[in-house]
C-alpha cells in the first residue's frame, strides 16, 4: 500500500497531491468538535494497524482499517489518514515524502466511497455483514488503486493488478473478518455512535 | 466507552507483533570481484523474486531476480561506483549505493575464495608479498565486518517502541492543536 519514491511518474505524483488537498480540506471541514477525540483515536489505529505485517508469497500485506474508518468518519478519513501516513513515512520509512499524496488518496478515497455506499445500507443489513463487506472491499479498492496509480506511471497493468489483486485477497478477508468484530463490538457498548446502525438481531 | 474499546484493541494489535515493517530494503557488499547482497522486509521476512537492477550513473548495467531466500549475485564485476536496486512489486523499492573503495585495490588471480594463510604473513619479504599480504588482510578483514554491516543495516530498519509512542503522541497532540485552535475561533 505504502509506495516508496522514485517509482510514480510525476503527473500521477502532482493529481494525487493535489486530489488529497482536496479532500483533507472537506474532510477538516466536517470535522466538529465532538468529533475530534474519536477521529484522533481511529488515526492512532490506522497508524498501529500498518505494523502487523503478514508475510505473504512473494510480498507481506499489512490491515489498513480504511474501510471501519470511512464508515465511522466518512471524509474525515482524509485528514485523519494524512497524518499517520506523514509519521509513518518520518519515523520508520512506510512509503516516500513525495508519494504521500497518492498514498493517502488510494487509502482514503476508498474509505470514503465505501463509506457513503454502505451508510444508507446500515439498517438492512446485520452489522457483521456491514463490517466484512467494509474492511473487505476497501481494501480491495485500495489494491486497484495501487495497481492504477503504477499502470498510469508505466508499469504493466495486468500483471500489476494481478498480483496485487491476489496479493491483497487474504488481506481483504482478514480485514473484513476485524472489521466486522469491530463493528458489532461498537455497536453493542455504543449504539449511538453509527447514528442507529443496528444489527437485525 | 468506545475509545477505551479503541485503545484496548490498539495495545491488543501493539502486543501481538512488535517488530514487523512494510518496507523492503536491499543490502549488498562486495565479494572479491563479485556483488552479492540481499533484499528483505525490514523486521523479517526475505524478499523473494524481487527486481535487481545495478546502475552506474542511472544506467541500468546489468539485472538480475533474487533467489528463494532473497539474495542476489553479479559475477565477475569491475570496480566502480554501483547503485544497486531492488524493485518487490507493488510499489516497493529499495536502493543501495556501492563505493568502488570496497573493492579490493589490487586484484589477484582466484580472488572468489581467499584462504589466509598465517605462515605467509610472517614470511613477507619481497615487494610480491606484501603486496599480497595487503590483499588478503583487506578481504580478510571485509569478511570480517561483513556480518556486523548487514546487522548494522537491519537494526536500522527496525520499529522501536519509541518510535510507535512518539507517533501516537503526536497524533493526540495534533488533534488537541486542532481543537484548542477551533475554540480560540469561536
Amino acid at each position: 500500500m505504502h509506495i516508496a519514491d522514485g517509482v510514480l511518474a510525476t503527473p500521477v505524483l502532482m493529481a494525487g497531491i493535489a486530489m488529497t488537498l482536496v479532500g483533507t480540506a472537506v474532510g477538516l471541514r466536517k470535522l466538529d468538535d465532538d468529533k475530534i477525540p474519536f477521529a484522533a483515536v481511529l488515526s492512532a489505529c490506522f497508524f498501529v494497524a500498518s505494523l502487523i505485517h503478514i508475510p505473504l508469497g512473494p510480498s507481506s500485506v499489512h490491515l489498513i482499517f480504511n474501510g471501519l474508518i470511512g464508515l465511522l468518519l466518512g471524509w474525515l478519513a482524509f485528514p485523519v489518514m494524512l497524518i499517520a501516513l506523514i509519521l509513518q513515512a518520518l519515523f520508520f520509512g512506510f512509503g516516500g515524502i513525495v508519494v504521500l499524496g497518492v498514498n493517502c488518496l488510494n487509502i482514503a478515497l476508498p474509505a470514503v466511497i465505501v463509506g457513503a455506499m454502505l451508510r444508507p445500507l446500515r439498517h438492512f443489513m446485520p452489522a457483521q455483514l456491514l463490517g466484512f463487506l467494509a474492511g473487505s472491499s476497501a481494501v480491495l479498492l485500495t489494491g486497484l488503486m495501487v495497481s492504477l496509480s503504477l499502470y498510469l506511471s508505466g508499469d504493466a497493468f495486468l500483471t500489476t493488478a494481478k498480483v496485487v489483486f491476489w496479493g491483497n485477497l487474504p488481506l481483504s478477508v482478514l480485514e473484513g473478518v476485524i472489521s466486522s468484530f469491530i463493528i458489532v463490538l461498537l455497536n453493542k457498548v455504543k449504539p449511538e455512535m453509527f447514528k442507529g446502525i443496528q444489527s437485525n438481531v | 466507552m468506545s475509545k477505551f474499546v479503541c485503545l484496548a484493541m490498539l495495545i491488543f494489535l501493539c502486543l501481538m507483533n512488535t517488530a514487523q515493517a512494510h518496507r523492503i530494503k536491499v543490502f549488498a557488499w562486495v565479494d572479491g570481484t563479485n556483488i552479492v547482497g540481499e533484499v528483505y522486509f525490514a523486521g523479517g521476512g526475505k524478499a523473494k523474486g524481487a527486481k535487481i537492477d545495478l546502475l552506474v550513473d542511472k544506467r541500468v548495467v546489468a539485472n538480475t531476480n533474487t533467489d528463494d531466500v532473497g539474495e542476489f549475485s553479479f559475477k565477475q564485476m569491475e570496480a566502480g561506483d554501483y547503485q544497486v536496486k531492488a524493485n518487490a512489486g507493488q510499489g516497493h523499492v529499495a536502493t543501495f549505493a556501492i563505493a568502488s573503495s570496497e573493492f579490493p585495490t589490487k586484484s589477484i588471480s582466484r580472488s572468489d575464495s581467499i584462504e589466509l594463510k598465517l605462515p605467509e604473513l610472517e614470511v613477507v619479504q619481497s615487494n610480491h608479498n606484501v603486496d599480497r599480504c595487503q590483499i588478503l588482510y583487506e578481504a580478510a578483514m571485509s569478511k570480517a565486518i561483513q556480518p556486523l554491516r548487514n546487522q548494522l543495516d537491519q537494526y536500522e530498519a527496525n520499529i522501536r517502541w519509541h518510535d510507535v509512542l512518539g507517533g501516537l503522541g503526536y497524533i493526540c497532540g495534533l488533534f488537541g492543536l486542532w481543537s484548542l485552535m477551533r475554540t480560540r475561533r469561536e
